[in-house]
């Protein structure tokens, strides 16, 4: 929650104070000035009125600070709520989609388990729904907690491996204690597919994907994700979208979290690719 | 139609093949999970048509297809994906999406009996080229960057050697494939294709003019302006040819 300021706070002070931007005020003739607020200016008389020109130039002076102030403020306000916005947008652009090409395998796998194995054709449907519904609900929240998402990723590896069979093997490792850090939503996700999609699915034999979640020294939480497969090196990626996923994983954590986050990808040996970030220490 | 089934997961095999099944005139050949198997089950099987995913490990369909002489008809299917769909709109027999639609299926075979019917009668009219050549109603399989094409030989008039490749000139078109000349000299039906030289075969059926060259050579221009030169070692066996 923490990092983007919500400015929607900062408007109505302003909104009951001066009535509308759009009424002009002619500086040269104060005496067309009427300060009367229409909702909270019953019986006010403005002071100076019809007075010395001492108090008729400090009214102007008044005047002018308050428009100026109202000004200068209300533009501050609006570019505030300008990059609150952006940042928003952002967040929800950054969010990933679920990939396409993983549901409709995932149905077609589950059509042919229909005949084969209804029990777990049953079970794969209501994986998908989870998935789905959770890839819904997940837009109105910045940070999720790792409980949350470690239930989808298990539905979505559950699906996967009836799809790869013997191709995937999966392990977990997830200290009880990480669950309730909060973490962007979709992060975790994201990297298991794209280890299934650009690792695991490319290897005629398949391969692994073990994810461990642990508890550092200083109360961060690492999170470490090993998949079957090698980074290819970066200008020979062929295909258009491929590595957007990192670069905005990486936005994202940052937007969140500033520089407390970290992220890094590389291959491990010749056969893994492991990804590892660290989340910073969450209050309560 | 006898019919190869080639997907890296068994139960999209297994769901096609049970669809397949539904339906009459269909005698399942076999399936394949890997570009490297169906190589070898397309060439001794020799199927009408394959069902081919397009997205496999290692390699992919395209791939198979580029590694193949002899193309059967072909239906892609895909579960999504945008991109291979466009190249292959312009002249891919059909494409399937997963999960499959039975009676999307049932049009696609509709497609493909009239389809074959046609080859049938074709092949009644034309040469009667011997089995393992391939002759002018075969198909190849070209793709050039982003772009893929299903060329009927007999509108291929010259296949020219270029370093490992070749390039195939048909239409506008003159993309490359990953073959040797040599290799492609050995399938293709020699009453319809002449090895003019080291670097081209031409189609006779595309010969406009034959001019005499130096050293007893000749100099053939085709129908779409390419002016090929016979070497003289092959000019005694083309005037043969064509004098026939």
């Amino acid at each position: 929650m923490a990092g983007v300021p919500n400015c929607q706070t900062y408007k109505p002070c302003f909104d009951r104070c001066f009535d509308s931007r759009s009424s002009e005020y002619d500086l040269s003739n104060p005496h067309q000035l009427d300060l009367r607020h229409p909702t909270c200016s019953s019986g006010f008389q403005p002071f100076g009125y019809n007075s010395k020109p001492i108090y008729k130039l400090s009214l102007l002076l008044f005047v002018g600070l308050v428009v100026f102030s109202f000004y200068f403020l209300d533009n501050y306000n609006s570019s505030l709520q300008y990059q609150a916005r952006i940042n928003e947008i952002k967040l929800i652009h950054l969010r990933n989609q679920l990939n396409p090409h993983f549901i409709f395998n995932a149905l077609n796998s589950v059509r042919a388990l229909v005949d084969e194995d209804p029990i777990k054709a049953k079970s794969a449907i209501t994986q998908l729904s989870n998935i789905l519904r959770y890839s819904l609900v997940v837009d109105k929240h910045k940070t999720i907690s790792l409980a949350d998402e470690m239930k989808t990723v298990k539905d979505y590896l559950n699906l996967e491996s009836i799809r790869f069979e013997e191709r995937l093997k999966v392990i977990y490792d997830v200290e009880p204690k990480t669950n309730q850090y909060r973490i962007p939503p979709m992060m975790l996700q994201t990297i298991v597919e794209n280890g299934i999609k650009h690792g695991i699915s490319n290897l005629m034999k398949g391969g692994l994907i073990e994810i461990k979640c642990t508890v550092g020294l200083l109360d961060d939480l690492y999170i470490w994700v090993r998949n079957s497969g090698q980074l290819k090196p970066s200008g020979s990626t062929k295909k258009k979208g491929e590595g957007h996923g990192i670069a905005n994983t990486i936005q994202r954590l940052k937007l969140i979290f500033g520089t407390k986050a970290s992220f890094k990808i590389f291959n491990y040996g010749n056969e893994f690719v492991v990804t590892e970030i660290k989340i910073p220490k969450q209050k309560g | 139609m006898r019919v190869l089934v080639v997907d890296d997961e068994r139960l999209a095999r297994k769901e096609l093949i049970s669809l397949l099944s539904q339906n009459d005139n269909i005698e399942i050949l076999g399936e394949a999970p890997n570009v490297d198997e169906a190589k070898e089950k397309i060439e001794s099987l020799q199927p009408d048509v394959v069902f081919l995913d397009i997205q496999m490990p290692e390699k992919t369909g395209f791939d198979l297809l580029e590694e193949l002489d002899y193309v059967p008809l072909v239906v892609f299917i895909t579960a999504y994906d945008e991109f291979a769909l466009q190249a292959f709109q312009v002249n891919a027999l059909d494409y399937l999406l997963k999960p499959i639609e039975p009676e999307r299926l049932t049009e696609t075979l509709k497609k493909l009996e009239k389809k074959l019917e046609e080859l049938k009668k074709e092949d009644e009219f034309t040469t009667d080229a011997p089995k393992d050549k391939l002759a002018l109603n075969d198909q190849v399989f070209v793709k050039d960057g982003d772009k893929c094409w299903f060329v009927k030989l007999a509108n291929v008039r010259l296949f020219e050697s270029d370093g490992n490749y070749i390039k195939v000139y048909f239409e506008k078109n003159k993309p490359m494939i990953h073959k040797s000349l040599n290799a492609l000299d050995e399938r293709l039906d020699e009453k319809s294709f002449f090895r003019a030289s080291r670097k081209h075969i031409i189609n006779l059926s595309w010969v406009e003019t034959i001019e005499p060259w130096f050293n007893g050579g000749l100099v053939v221009t085709l129908k779409g302006g390419e002016r090929i030169e016979v070497s003289r070692r092959q000019a005694a066996r083309f005037k043969d040819l064509m004098s026939l």
